[in-house]
């Protein structure tokens, strides 16, 4: 069900789809029963992988979601021996709980708490896409009276922006709609930017959906500071130079289609033309020296030491 | 000029209501009115240039508060009315000897008066040519306005060629070679596109890949002579929001059969790391080398500097402005 709600684009976004997944997994815990003959520590790290492929099969894995997993297989391969079904799968379930609020839902607290310290008053804030992140920053800010205005800059093909909007200004907060084409336009009222990420690599770059690299890269052309919101759960030890390199593709059927102008239908029957291809990109990745900071749970960091996170992170995860 | 005023106010409305559209066909019939306007004057016996300089003055300035954001129009204006300055100035030059044109005087910019500042060497040699000689009943009859300078260097070309029946064959030559040089401005115009890309092939060579914004004439033919000439590129193409021109644009070039892959404008920063030329056609080009483009070409430029692509920008000189606007 999970699978489908991914496939339909119903739950996005790096900790929906990681929460709901790791609530997936819960639920077929619980339901699990170890076969005859075999060990569950094995068998069910083999069912979990099982259900990991549908998942990618659904749609390819956030690197927020890869960590999960590890995290979940290192934790069953870890449950001593004596214990008994029952009691492994109790352990299991306190374990995922237990990864959700203090990765997520804790961090996101932190996050937020510390995010507050940077809005002050008079501010004109711009953000990209929808983050969950910052929209509790934002939310959070309105709630203690701070007096500031939000710029929310929108893309193709997917036009996340559009339900962040529609939250923010239900909040009443006061807020601007634009596209990303003219964000050089608009960037000379904005005094910060908070962007929130997808994950965040070794070498500090800012692996995100895309048009957040062309937003940092205006803003840090006008020398306004750039601020990334991400979890500490979501960095990965991998280096990427560019965003080609990996890559998650959408459908291109949505790029030759804009909704509410019939008139365009240059692109209708691209399929046919061998000449033709439309390329819908997913992420891209963000060169560290456009990013001023970077909030994480584990305090306000400049991009260089995410390194040092990455090795404290695993090294908590064994003691955990 | 009673006879031109309802062809000039049906111009400046069709540019008021957004009828005629991109800087080439607003250049071109700016052009040829201003040829028509030329063609209506009636020439007085003296001051021609001036006067007609004048006229076209005015019209322009019309023309220009209709639309100012179509640049092309004040750029033809002050064309034209540097043709009528070139023509004036290639009679004089056969009347007055020996003259070299030194100083050039700083004006501030305004619509008319920078074309004069090249004629202040001319008109001081003049001037002093005028005072030695003897006051003489030529040049006593003779209309000299202050602030109109030209008329010096006119009527002092009028007074050594010394006769009368000269200046009526003047004056008709002088408004049939500002009519002709019109004419070739014209054309200029409309070849622009022919004359840039034939030199495609001197940029584009094999397996290029190039980026593009939107959609752009100029840079649409460009491609085509490359594509005539048999190299081999790709083109990926931005679609441009909010008019998404660039599905035009891309369906324009498979067509040919040039390998085409549209992409968001998001993605540009994503895709340019694998782009070789980032080639675009834009607005109107200022004169301390900025560019007005249509929106979202900032964040490409920005792109490209940052990966060291090269950013080209083809454009046909009816777009090149006197102005020096940046944010």
């Amino acid at each position: 069900q999970v699978g489908l709600q991914y496939l339909s684009g119903e739950v996005s976004g790096g900790n929906g789809r990681c929460i709901a997944m790791l609530l997936a997994f819960r639920e077929a815990i619980k339901d699990y029963s170890t076969p005859p003959n075999k060990t569950l520590s094995r068998d069910l790290t083999a069912k979990v992988s099982s259900y990991v492929s549908f998942f990618i099969e659904c749609r390819p894995l956030s690197i927020s979601m890869g960590n999960a997993i590890r995290f979940l297989k290192n934790r069953i391969a870890k449950l001593p021996i004596t214990l008994s079904e029952s009691e492994a799968k109790a352990s299991l379930q306190s374990d995922i709980d237990r990864f959700i609020n203090e990765k997520i839902v804790v961090a996101d607290q932190v996050i937020v708490s510390h995010a507050i310290t940077k809005v002050r008053d008079d501010d004109v804030l711009l953000t990209y896409g929808s983050s969950s992140v910052v929209e509790m920053i934002l939310e959070h800010a309105h709630e203690l009276g701070r007096k500031f205005r939000v710029i929310v800059v929108d893309s193709r093909p997917k036009l996340e922006g559009q339900g962040l909007l529609r939250r923010l200004v239900a909040k009443g907060i006061n807020c601007t709609y634009t596209h990303i084409n003219a964000v050089s336009y608009i960037m000379h009222e904005v005094t910060r930017v908070f962007l929130g990420a997808s994950s965040i690599l070794s070498n500090g770059t800012v692996y995100s959906r895309v048009g957040t690299a062309s937003v940092a890269m205006v803003a840090h052309a006008f020398g306004i500071p750039v601020l990334v919101c991400c979890e500490a759960y979501k960095f990965h030890e991998r280096v990427q130079l560019d965003s080609i390199c990996a890559n998650e593709l959408g459908d291109p059927d949505v790029i030759s289609k804009i909704p509410g102008r019939a008139d365009l239908g240059d692109l209708k029957n691209w399929a046919d033309n061998e000449n033709l291809q439309l390329l819908n990109l997913t992420y891209d990745a963000t060169p560290s020296d456009y990013v001023s900071m970077i909030i994480t749970d584990y305090g306000m960091l400049p991009p260089t030491s995410v390194p040092v996170i990455v090795r404290e992170y695993r090294k908590e995860q064994l003691w955990v | 000029m009673p006879d031109m005023q309802p062809l000039i106010s049906d111009f400046v409305l069709k540019l008021k209501r957004r009828k005629v559209e991109g800087s080439h066909a607003v250049a071109r019939q700016t052009a040829e009115l201003l040829r028509s306007v030329v063609s209506q004057h009636r020439m007085g016996s003296t001051n021609q240039a001036a006067a007609l300089a004048d006229a076209i003055h005015a019209v322009g300035e019309h023309l220009i508060a209709a639309n100012p954001i179509e640049l092309a129009v004040g750029n033809t204006v002050r064309r034209v009315l540097h043709i009528i300055k070139e023509e004036d100035i290639s009679f004089t030059a056969v009347g007055i000897e020996g003259l070299s044109v030194t100083a050039v005087s700083d004006d501030e910019c305004d619509s008319g008066n920078d074309d004069r500042p090249t004629l202040s060497a001319a008109v001081l040699a003049s001037h002093a040519r005028n005072a030695l000689r003897a006051p003489s009943l030529q040049t006593l009859l003779d209309d000299i306005p202050v602030s109109t300078a030209l008329s010096h260097s006119s009527s002092s070309a009028g007074d050594s060629d010394g006769k009368t029946g000269d200046k009526s064959l003047k004056t008709r030559k002088l408004k049939h070679d500002v009519i002709a040089a019109i004419g070739d401005l014209i054309e200029e115009i409309d070849t622009c596109y022919d004359q840039i890309s034939e030199q495609a092939v001197e940029h584009i060579h094999q397996n290029e890949v190039i980026l593009t914004l939107g959609r752009s004439r100029t840079v649409k033919e460009f491609l085509y002579a490359a594509k005539e000439k048999k190299r081999s590129f790709r083109v990926f193409v931005a679609e441009g929001a909010p008019r998404y021109q660039g599905h035009a644009l891309a369906k324009e070039l498979v067509e040919k059969g040039i390998q085409t892959t549209v992409i968001t404008d998001s993605a540009v920063f994503a895709m340019i790391s694998r782009v070789n030329m980032v080639i675009v056609g834009v607005h109107a080009i200022m004169a301390n080398g900025g560019v007005i483009a249509p929106v979202g070409m900032n964040m490409v430029a920005l792109a490209a500097q940052r990966h060291a692509v090269p950013f080209v920008v083809v454009a046909g000189s009816h777009k090149v402005s006197f102005c020096r606007l940046c944010i």
